[in-house]
């Protein structure tokens, strides 16, 4: 027998668990990396002004800047696909797992999780 | 009220439920790359080997000193490009470049599903730079400084997503 409340109940147990995960981890790298960020803009400026870089190594530390911040942004994007895949294979893992049991109990084989089609 | 569904039914029912789940795509799915523990144990030894040398360059260093240091520069640089060819050569799902393309800040190709071979990128990038200026020009404390912490933005960004790969 399937017992759908407490299917539903371990499914958002799951789910709440793996977003959260994620949430956490993102929280904490927007906050050491936007500090990071302007820190390095804040010394390579300082540097500058003081005489200790040259003009050229402004302008490279500047590039270098502007390449580190925009991977920032794609890091947080490459996270958030992490976090959705977990949340997902969550949610599966409960569902096939609540299935299977309901299988077994009446006497049928398990079934296997089934993986998405490559597209 | 509990809400169960009877057991002599049970076939019929797993049927239509499992019908459900492939019409919601209810498989298993990856998006992203495998975790990868050997990627990440380089990782580790690299980055341990690049904070001792920032330290013993964190005064500066003089064109004079080059000739010393040339082999430090050459082994990071080399570790840390062959951590990014690793790094790259692991598959990407159709499936992760199919999402990520859609998702903002991904990039209109899921380039986000390289930012770690990126920052790689970049670390070498600042190594070669690096070398460059001690040869050159020499390191002030202050340029050392700014190569540091442009460093450790960028390998922050590749071990926030090794660590998040491990999770799963």
């Amino acid at each position: 027998m399937i017992d759908i409340d407490e299917l539903a109940a371990a499914i958002v147990g799951s789910l709440k668990g793996a977003v959260q995960s994620g949430v956490n981890i993102a929280t904490s790298f927007v906050k050491s990396q936007t500090n990071g960020l302007a820190v390095q803009a804040a010394l390579i400026t300082e540097a500058r002004i003081t005489g200790q870089i040259t003009e050229e190594q402004f302008k490279r530390f500047n590039k270098q800047l502007r390449a580190l911040t925009e991977n920032f942004v794609r890091t947080l994007a490459h996270l958030f696909l992490i976090t959705l895949q977990q949340a997902w294979n969550a949610v599966v893992d409960v569902l096939w797992g609540g299935i299977n049991q309901a299988l077994d109990l009446a006497g049928f084989p398990k079934l296997p999780i089934p993986s998405a089609p490559q597209a | 009220m509990k809400r169960h569904l009877a057991g002599g039914m049970a076939l019929g029912l797993a049927g239509r439920v499992v019908a459900l789940f492939f019409l919601l795509a209810g498989c298993s799915a990856q998006f992203t790359t495998s975790y990868d523990a050997a990627l990440v144990s380089g990782l580790n030894a690299a980055n341990e080997e690049a904070l001792v040398f920032f330290s013993e360059v964190s005064v500066g260093v003089s064109t004079g000193r080059f000739a010393d240091l040339a082999p430090r520069y050459d082994s990071l640089i080399g570790k840390f490009e062959a951590l990014r060819l690793q790094s790259k050569a692991r598959p990407v799902p159709a499936l992760g470049l199919q999402l990520g393309s859609k998702l903002p800040g991904c990039g209109s190709a899921g380039e986000c599903l390289d930012s770690s071979n990126i920052a790689l990128d970049e670390i070498v990038g600042i190594f070669e730079g690096m070398k460059g200026d001690n040869r050159n020009l020499g390191l002030t404390a202050a340029a050392v400084q700014i190569n540091k912490a442009g460093y450790q933005i960028a390998i922050e960004q590749v071990l926030v997503i090794e660590n998040a790969l491990r999770g799963k």
